[in-house]
């Protein structure tokens, strides 16, 4: 029953892209981004992700929509894992419970209970919409069926100019997006954890447990290095959002080249299995970097703690 | 930098929206993935801790329960004892008790034995004496002849049990 319905899915989608392979004159103007159909110029997967329509002024690009799919099929999952929740877990809700779990005992081992509390829904959502966006990037059909200019077979095309989907990890929106929200909550929650003045403390202050004369020249040291710590800090999610999407469009623009310059792509297949490495490495790096830089800013130092023992 | 963001394609309403997508996909996680899962492992965590912890009382209990039941049977065992020891010297004690009252009754009837055979004796002397007078008169009428009266045979009969009384 399944196969049955994968296999008319996937009927539907090809029978989609070929309208909109029919339909490529008049689409033309509505697509931004893309190249000219008269010939393939330029990277093999643009570096942005074109638009394919608009909602009112909101422009909605292939990433957008692939990213809905990606909304819908994370849904459906976990729907199926916790709809009706047994005390002896089996089938989908063990995979639903496992990766939870595992995941809150990552939170739990990197930052402290109160502040791992806060971080994990974040941290745990990261690296399930990162790993699922990723690995269905590599699904056929993603980056390869949208408009382009035509070739000889039915309702085929040289290169996918304006795909339909696109992963939205290999769109600098999202990562953007993803890196922005850490950016602001990470803010927040050192500001809850340190306090405005505390938070100060912690970039700018004295370290090492110093007293006496020696603080006035050390804590010039210190603000200065509170000044690249602040830096750092800015620098963060820039970090992130770049390194996820450069690795993710780099392994989109590698398969798109070998699949599309090798006798029948087979070039490609090695390369499918490293980016299912990559899939899963990226996700766990900026779900890690993401709590390891939270962590740094919501955390004691160790005469931090000798202070707050002797106050108690 | 602002020609980088538009070779990259970062543009407000997509980075809007891509973060109004990932906070949807975020609260759909939390909704119906983190919030029912964590309640249940909680809950499972609850459960496996009272099961250990009643494990711990029911070891406990049967260790108390093991040792009770030594004890109970330890003093069973004594009271067994002090039982048998009291209901030995109980009966020892009726034995006794039944021993003499047999020997009171057998003495008892021996003496009366005795003192029937005694007064049999006696009645049947008394009669051997009658009928020895009673004799001595016919024999003494029969040698002599002589029609005796009543007076003469009742002095012959006082006469002759009186003689065989003082034998």
């Amino acid at each position: 029953m399944s196969l049955k319905k994968t296999i008319l899915t996937a009927a539907v989608l090809l029978g989609f892209a070929a309208f909109l392979n029919a339909a490529e004159p008049g689409h033309e103007a509505a697509v931004d981004g893309a190249a000219p159909h008269a010939g393939h110029v330029g990277p093999p997967v643009s570096p942005e992700a074109p638009t394919l329509f608009h909602i009112g002024p909101l422009p909605v690009t292939n990433s957008i929509v692939y990213t809905w799919i990606i909304g819908a099929v994370i849904l459906f999952v976990i729907r199926a894992g916790t709809k009706k929740m047994k005390e002896t877990p089996s089938g989908v809700q063990n995979v639903v419970e496992a990766a939870v779990e595992g995941l809150e005992e990552l939170t739990k081992g990197l930052l402290e209970p109160k502040v791992a509390h806060w971080v994990f829904p974040l941290a745990a959502t990261f690296f399930l919409f990162i790993v699922v966006s990723n690995l269905m990037g590599l699904l056929p059909g993603v980056g390869s069926i949208g408009w382009g200019h035509a070739s000889g077979a039915p309702f085929g095309i040289e290169h996918a100019d304006t795909p339909l989907f696109r992963p939205p990890t290999a769109d600098a929106n999202m990562t953007v997006a993803m890196a922005a929200i850490f950016f602001v909550m990470s803010t927040i929650w050192a500001l809850k954890y340190n306090g405005p003045v505390g938070l100060l403390k912690h970039i700018f202050g004295v370290k090492g447990g110093m007293t006496g004369w020696i603080v006035i020249p050390l804590s010039l040291i210190f603000i200065f290095i509170g000044c690249i710590e602040v830096i750092s800090i800015m620098i963060r999610p820039v970090a992130l959002a770049m390194r996820l999407y450069g690795n993710i469009y780099g392994g989109e623009s590698v398969l798109t080249l070998m699949l599309t310059n090798s006798p029948l792509g087979l070039a490609a297949l090695p390369f499918y299995f490293l980016e299912l490495l990559v899939a899963v490495v990226q996700a766990l790096v900026f779900t890690l970097l993401s709590i390891a830089f939270i962590g740094t800013l919501c955390s004691h130092t160790e005469e931090e703690h000798a202070g707050a023992k002797h106050a108690h | 930098m602002g020609e980088t963001l538009q070779q990259l394609g970062i543009q407000w309403p997509k980075l809007i929206a891509q973060v109004v997508n990932f906070a949807i996909v975020l609260f759909i996680l939390w909704k119906f993935a983190y919030q029912p899962v964590l309640n249940m492992l909680a809950q499972r965590r609850e459960k496996i801790a009272e099961g250990m912890a009643n494990a711990d009382k029911i070891k406990a209990e049967l260790a108390a329960t093991e040792a009770n039941r030594r004890s109970i049977l330890d003093k069973a065992n004594v009271d067994a004892t002090k039982f048998i020891e009291e209901a030995r010297v109980a009966a020892a004690k009726v034995l006794e008790q039944e021993t003499q009252k047999a020997i009171a009754t057998a003495n008892d009837i021996i003496t009366k034995a005795r003192q029937a055979n005694e007064a049999e004796l006696a009645r049947m002397k008394t009669e051997l004496r009658r009928e020895v007078g009673r004799l001595v008169v016919s024999t003494t009428s029969k040698v002599t002849g002589k029609v005796l009266t009543a007076d003469d045979q009742n002095r012959l009969a006082e006469e002759t049990s009186r003689q065989l009384a003082s034998n």
